[in-house]
This record gives C-alpha cells, structure tokens and sequence, in this order.
C-alpha cells in the first residue's frame, strides 16, 4: 500500500533540470534512493520534506498535499527529515539542539518533551555526550545528532539524505538496527551512496539518474540486473565497462563478458553501476521504473 | 558534568563581562580612593573566571556507540499550540540570549554601574531617590543596544549555521519562532526591573542620607526602563527578519543611540516638549518636581512603539488581518500618545508648581536647629534633618536674635529659566526675606553652601546684599567672621575647603574657594579679598573659646561693614595680612 505518492514532479534550477517527471510510490519500510551526484536525488527528498515546491507534478503524502498550508503542516507533523547538510548550532549541546528541534515539532510539554529528547538520543548512542557543546562532538557524533532530530515522535514518513555519511562501520552497523525498528511502524526514504546499506535494510530501491527515476524495485531485483554481467580474472579485461581489483588479488569485471570467463553473483552494487553505465532505457524490474 | 556544560557556555558571558569591565578599569572610570577595591575585586572576578573555566579539565570521550536500550517506540503527543510553542521557545532563545557574550557585557555595564552607584559613589546622586530613578533609563541603555545585539544574532541564528532547512521541515512557522524570539525578551525586561528596583534600594541602604519622594512617577520611570529592554528584543529580532546582515543591528544601535540623544537635548530648554520622545530623558536641570511631563504618556508612546517594531517582526512572515489590525492600531496610538507626551504643560500643573515656588513656607515643613528653621518639602524630613547638624553648630556659634527671621529651605535657589516657560511666568522673581537656600540635594559642598548662607545672614550681609548679585565684602571683618561661624562644628575637610583659596585654579574648574562649587551649593552672594580667606586661617589658630567669647562681646563691631579685616585681626592680637587688593572668584559651575 502506498503512503507517498509522487506524480510527474518536475523541478528545474534556473537552466538546470533537477528533476523531469518524477513518479515515484513508497510504502512502509525503508527504500532506498540511490543515484550519482547531481542525480536530482537532494532534490526529492526536499520535495518531500516539503522545504522546496515542486514546479509540476503533484505530492501525496499521507493523503495530505503539501501544496497546500494545510497539507504541509500535516506532513511536517508527520515527519522525520534530515538534510543532506543538516548544519548545527555549535555552541548548543546535543541535548538543546535536539530538544529545540523538538520545540518545532510542537512538543510544549517540557517534561515529555524532555524525555522524547533524551530518548532519541539514546537510540543513537549519544546518550553519555548529550550535554557536550556540538562544537565538541565528532563528526559521526553530530551526524547522529542530526538522526536523532529526525527520530522525534515516532514520525510516520522518515526522510534521510545520506545518514550513514561519516559513520563508521560500527555506528552504521547500528544505525541499521535502529532503523530497522523505526521502519516497521513508518515509511523511510533515504538516499544514499552506500550500497551495501541499501541491500541491507531496503525492502525496496529506487535509481535516479538524470532527473528521472530509472529503476524501482527490490535490492535483489537491481542485483539481478548485473546478472551474467560480472566476473572475475587475473588480469584486468579493457572490453569490461568497469574492472577494479578486489582484496583477494582477482579483478572483477562488469560488462558483457567474453565467453568462458567464470560469472559470479552480482551484488547491489553492481546492478548499480550496471544501470548508471548502460545510461540505456529505463530499466523496469518488479513494479516498474519510470 | 554539570559544572562543566554551565563553565563551557557562561565563558562567553563572562568573556563579555571581562571586556567591559576591563575597559572601564583601564580607562578609570573609578575613583581612585573610592572605587578602585571594588571595581578591581569584580575585574579579577570576570577576568579570571573564563580562564578559571576553561582549565576545568574535560574526559576525553571516545566517539563511540553507547549503549542502546531496546527500542521503545515514542509516547504520543498531541501538536502543541502556536503560543505554547513560543513560549518553549522563549524559554531557550532566553537561555541562549543570557548566555550571549552581547548580553553579557550589557550586563556587566549594569553591574558595573550598581557598584559604582549603589556602593562606591552611592551619595553621587545627592541620596535623591527621584533623581537616582530617573536616570535609570539612561544607566539602562548599553545595555539595550547589547540585547539589540544579541536577538539579531539569535534569530539570525538558523541562516548562519545552516540549519534553517531543517527547521523549515518543521511544524513550527517562521512567525512562531518570531514570536518565540519576541518572547525571549523577558529577560532583559526581568534583568532591567530587578536593576531598577536595586538600584535605588542600594542608594537608599547606602546614602545616608537617602530621601526624596518615590510614587507614580518613579514607578512609571522603572516601568518605562523595562519596555526598553523589551524594545530592544523587538528591534534586533525584527531587524534579523527584514535586514538579516551583521552589520544591520549595529547601525541601527548607533542610529538609534544618536536619534534618542539628539532628541533628549533638542531645544534650549529641560521642558523641550518633544524631548519626551527620546528613549530616555537628558539630565534635568530643575528638581523633578518642578517639572510635570507628561510622563503616563511618554510611557504609552514607548509601548506603542515597542508594538509596532514587534507586529513589524512578525508581519515578515504572516499578513493576517488581526496582526494587520493590530500594527494600525499601534501606529494609531503611538501618534495619540506622542501628541500626548508633546503637549504643552497644563495650566493647572504650572500654577500648582508655581505656587509651591513662590510660597515655598506654605509647602514646606520645619525643623528646628538652635532657632533657625530648617525646612524641606514633604517627604524629604531626611535631607532637612541631614542639614539641622550644619545649621545648628553655626547658629549657636552666633546670636540667637542675629538669624531672627530667617529660614533654611531646600528648592529656595530653583533658577527661574530653567523652568517652564509657563511656569517661569507665573513665577515671582523673589522667593521671600529671610529665606537661605539651600539645594535640594546631599552632598558635602551643598551643605558647605548652606554653613556660609547661615553664616553671612548672621552677619548681616544678606540683609545689605541685593538678590540675585554678588556682594562685594572685601576687607570686611563680617566677611572673615562669617567664614569662622561657617567653620564651627563643621569635618576637619570642611574647615579646609571653606578657608582656602587657589588662585591656581583655572576659571573653568569647579571652584577655587571659598565658596563651593556653584553646582551643588548654587551661586555665589559674595567676594572676598583673599587676604581675608587668610585672615580666616589665622583666626582658626586661635583658642576656639577665646574667639567666641571675643566675637559675643564685640558682634556688632564685627558685624559692622565699617569695620576692616585689620581690625579683626587686631582684637585678637594677630598681626594683619596682605593689602585686598584681590578678589576671591568662584569657578562657576
């Protein structure tokens, strides 16, 4: 079942076309949104955090329209977002900032609101720094700040630009498990490079390329992609579209293999760099692309 | 942990402080024998106290993933309502505001002035209550400009450290966060009220003595102080919204300061009319009393400007007929209560404060020292009993018949033309026979004036001294008896100031004695030779009994214009002095 709905969503910055046409549908549970930079991938997600207008197409969110004041307070109050440059207040705390993005999200009651505060904090692990200065604070530490703000009051539609950016393993492991719990009561958006996190929590995956999406679909559905399309050599093939050296001293390929080569399992990653380098048709698979 | 949060964020606050108050040691405001301790003690306070704070040392916290409970999904709540949202805000953008390095050196410029005027000059002001009140507003306006400062820079906040997609993302609307911001200003108000309220609170403790009437006025005085403070709030958070730029709340600061100046001293006289436009009046040249602006007014015309700066913040980002209407009728009333504040003074208030000047017996109540009566308005007993110990050792020096029929009475040398035109006309040129002025006010060359009045009216120069001029009474034995009655019971300092003269001291400088500086004591009656001023000295050398067992049995002699300084001298066995050929001067005021 769909929750958000985009429909022909076009946004263009002066000569240049952000987004073309957009159609995209989410339900519960995280998609992710993968895309190259400059993809028009930003520029979705702050459509839908409704902080930027759309210059045609519509939005559904929830059944509420963000082009109406109405409709966008109803979404915002439904919201989680976290921008792809949040920015922070330094000399507040973490436990301030949040607690005064709280105060934007309506939270009067200062003793519940406090206990939201501290609660949200400690789901990413921030709990022993929270009245540190955020000009004290790593920058995985206020990467976290910034997921903690969006995890205020439970929001029903999660939009996250790049979370996992300067996480390390560890915390992106446990980004993950947080996220995982959040996303069985929401819908989650959010738009990544790491596609790894993408095969990991993404029920479904949509790819932008040049302003429009050209593949929606399950991680392994953008695997398939890539299938028969991957091998391994010792020595670098210059007919492969991409050939990197992998840990164990082979070179794995990606592109039409020559005959006899041995094929091996694609991964998200490859399906991924399968569609951004075909730059071909739009690739539908599952419930369509666009 | 806590300490450490309240350290890291006060440094700034303090940081602020320690500048101010480092400026004004440096550029010594203080006086050295007075105030140097206490203001040296508060410098080493604030100096010391971010480098105190900054060698707290800090655990090194390792950027890792603590602990996480098992999820446990959020409580519900209900969206909160706009004002309530404002007012959450209020009480962090108040947090953020009191610990401003901006907010902090208003502060410590308020401080800095509690110290000066509540503890180490707290007699600067005469020990009037009313007069102490009514610079409170001036006292109160760095510290404005700071909270100008500080509410630019805090709504101003959000654009400059990137976070305003974020919050843009939020339910809150821009014209909350406003309206939060606005709100924060009750601190400043709180900060200004307990300053105003303290301020005359430590003068009354520490001035002895303190007096003076406080009422409507004074009350409506410190209310005033306090929508300023909120006016500050209003102006740095609107100019945040229409004139985002650092630069912006600067200029409007000095704009600011230079207009309400310029406006405070517009015009030839203290009862300039639009002077009562001004943020904060000039320094009075009448007592307050004789002054009736029309003060409800000027309070009303700075609320409704306050107003309409804050519907200005807010109409930024929301038009609505309400607000609309609520800007209009800002601006409506602002210009009703500036015609108020403006209009001329009204008929019945200058016949009532000329009546009281020109009949000041009938205003007045007494006390009596060693038969002369000292007087002062209701309300002020504490001044005239601070005067009945100089009247008293003087008059007792003298015979009692010699100050038949006159009076020590405070507001007695009020200047005509510094009043109100209107009351000026209906004033009489004379205040009455027998009265000795006295200023209506505490200090130690006032009551310096008020000896040498008593002194001279008990040798007769007062009678032969024409009002409103300067009496010539040079080589005259009247003229060095006066000054001896004017010494007698009086501090070792006051002997000194009154039988001195340097002819040293420039015109321009405060006074250059005998006669104390012109304004506490008023102007000068007379002149002396400055041989006299040393034919004074000389006489204090000898034996006090001696001198007033002599000056009984030869008062009328002595008191006789006739007789010369020589001979004064002569009838105490003391050799004569140097020719009069000069005249004492006093340096004005």
């Amino acid at each position: 079942m769909s929750t958000i709905r985009v429909s022909g969503v076009t946004k263009r910055f002066g000569s240049t076309l952000a987004l073309q046409e957009v159609d995209v549908e989410l339900g519960p549970g995280i998609t992710g949104l993968l895309g190259p930079n400059g993809a028009g991938k930003t520029t979705l997600l702050r459509i839908l955090a409704t902080v930027l207008p759309p210059d045609a197409g519509t939005v559904s969110s929830f059944g509420h329209d963000p082009a109406t004041a109405s409709g966008r307070l109803a979404v915002r109050r439904q919201l989680g977002y976290l921008p792809q440059e949040p920015g922070f207040h330094r000399s507040f705390t973490a436990f301030e900032f949040v607690d005064y993005v709280a105060i934007l999200k309506e939270w009067g009651d200062r003793r519940a609101r406090h206990d939201e505060v501290r609660r949200v904090l400690a789901l990413v692990g921030l709990e022993a720094v929270m009245h540190r200065q955020i000009r004290k604070l790593s920058g995985g530490m206020r990467r976290r700040v910034g997921i903690a703000q969006a995890l205020l009051g439970d929001p029903a539609l999660l939009v996250l630009d790049e979370p996992t950016a300067g996480l390390d393993p560890e915390q992106r492991l446990r980004f993950r498990e947080v996220l995982s719990d959040v996303a069985s009561r929401a819908t989650v958006l959010l738009s990544t490079h790491q596609t790894d996190d993408v095969a990991a929590m993404c029920a479904t995956v949509s790819v932008l390329l040049g302003g429009g999406v050209r593949f929606s679909g399950s991680p392994a559905e953008l695997a398939a992609l890539a299938r028969d399309r991957v091998w391994l050599e010792a020595e670098r093939d210059p007919r492969a579209q991409l050939a990197w050296i992998t840990g164990d001293g082979m070179v794995r390929h990606i592109g039409d293999p020559p005959a006899g080569v041995l094929l091996v399992e694609p991964t998200v990653e490859d399906g991924y760099l399968t569609l951004c380098g075909a730059v071909a048709e739009p690739v539908a698979a599952g419930d369509g692309g666009a | 942990m806590a300490i450490e949060r309240v350290a890291a964020r006060v440094g700034g606050t303090l940081a602020g402080a320690a500048a101010v108050v480092v400026v004004m040691l440096i550029a010594g405001t203080g006086d050295s024998s007075l105030g140097a301790v206490p203001l040296l003690v508060l410098g080493l306070v604030v100096v010391l106290g971010p480098a105190l704070a900054a060698r707290i040392p800090r655990k090194a916290v390792a950027d890792r993933w603590t602990p996480v409970p098992a999820f446990q999904p959020g409580a519900p709540h209900e969206p909160a309502a706009g004002g309530r949202v404002a007012a959450a805000l209020a009480g962090a953008e108040s947090r953020e505001l009191g610990l401003a390095s901006s907010f902090g050196a208003g502060l410590a410029l308020c401080l800095t002035f509690v110290v000066l005027f509540g503890f180490v000059w707290p007699e600067d002001s005469g020990g009037y209550i009313a007069e102490v009140v009514e610079l409170l507003p001036v006292f109160v306006h760095p510290l404005v400009g700071m909270v100008v400062l500080g509410a630019h820079r805090a709504r101003t906040r959000s654009r400059r450290d990137g976070t305003e997609e974020l919050f843009a993302a939020c339910p809150a609307s821009q014209a909350t966060r406003t309206a939060g911001h606005l709100a924060s200003g009750w601190l400043p108000v709180a900060v200004v009220f307990v300053f105003a309220v303290a301020m005359p609170l430590l003068v009354r403790a520490n001035a002895s003595p303190a007096w003076g009437p406080f009422g409507v006025r004074q009350v409506v005085t410190i209310v005033g102080a306090c929508v300023l403070a909120a006016g500050g709030t209003a102006l740095g958070v609107a100019l945040a919204r229409w004139t985002p730029w650092t630069i912006a709340p600067v200029a409007a600061v000095v704009a600011v300061g230079f207009g309400a100046a310029h406006l405070a001293t517009v015009g030839a006289n203290t009862s300039e009319p639009v002077r009562q436009l001004s943020t904060f009046l000039g320094d009075p040249e009448v007592d307050l009393r004789f002054t009736a602006p029309h003060y409800l007014a000027r309070l009303g015309w700075l609320v409704a400007l306050v107003a309409i700066v804050a519907v200005l913040a807010i109409l930024k980002d929301r038009v609505s007929p309400p607000l609309v209407a609520g800007g209009v009728l800002a601006i409506v009333a602002a210009g009703l209560f500036a015609v108020a504040a403006t209009r001329p003074i009204q008929p019945a208030d200058a016949q009532r404060i000329a009546a009281v000047l020109n009949d000041l017996p009938a205003h007045q109540e007494c006390l009596d020292a060693n038969g002369v009566p000292v007087c002062a308005f209701p309300g002020d007993e504490a001044l005239a009993r601070h005067l009945v110990s100089h009247v008293a050792s003087v008059a007792a020096a003298a015979p009692a018949e010699a100050l038949e029929g006159y009076s020590v009475r405070s507001a007695a040398t009020v200047d005509r033309y510094d009043l109100d035109p209107a009351i000026f006309r209906l004033t009489e040129r004379e205040r009455g026979p027998g009265i000795l002025p006295a200023e209506i006010q505490v200090h130690r060359e006032a009551e310096q004036g008020v000896r040498l009045w008593v002194a001279l009216a008990a040798v007769g120069v007062v009678d032969d001294r024409r009002p409103n001029t300067v009496l010539d009474i040079a080589d005259q034995a009247r003229g060095v008896l006066a000054l001896w009655l004017a010494t007698r019971g009086a501090p070792a300092a006051f002997v000194d100031d009154m039988t001195s003269f340097d002819r040293d001291v420039d015109a321009a400088a405060i006074s250059s004695r005998p006669w104390p500086d012109e304004c506490y004591a008023g102007n000068t009656p007379v002149t002396w030779a400055v041989a006299d001023v040393s034919a004074a000295r000389l006489l204090l050398r000898v034996p006090e009994a001696t001198v007033a067992a002599t000056v009984t049995a030869e008062w009328d002699r002595f008191t006789d214009p006739g007789t010369s300084t020589a001979e004064l001298l002569a009838a105490f066995g003391l050799d004569p002095t140097a020719p009069a050929t000069e005249r004492t001067r006093t340096g004005g005021c």
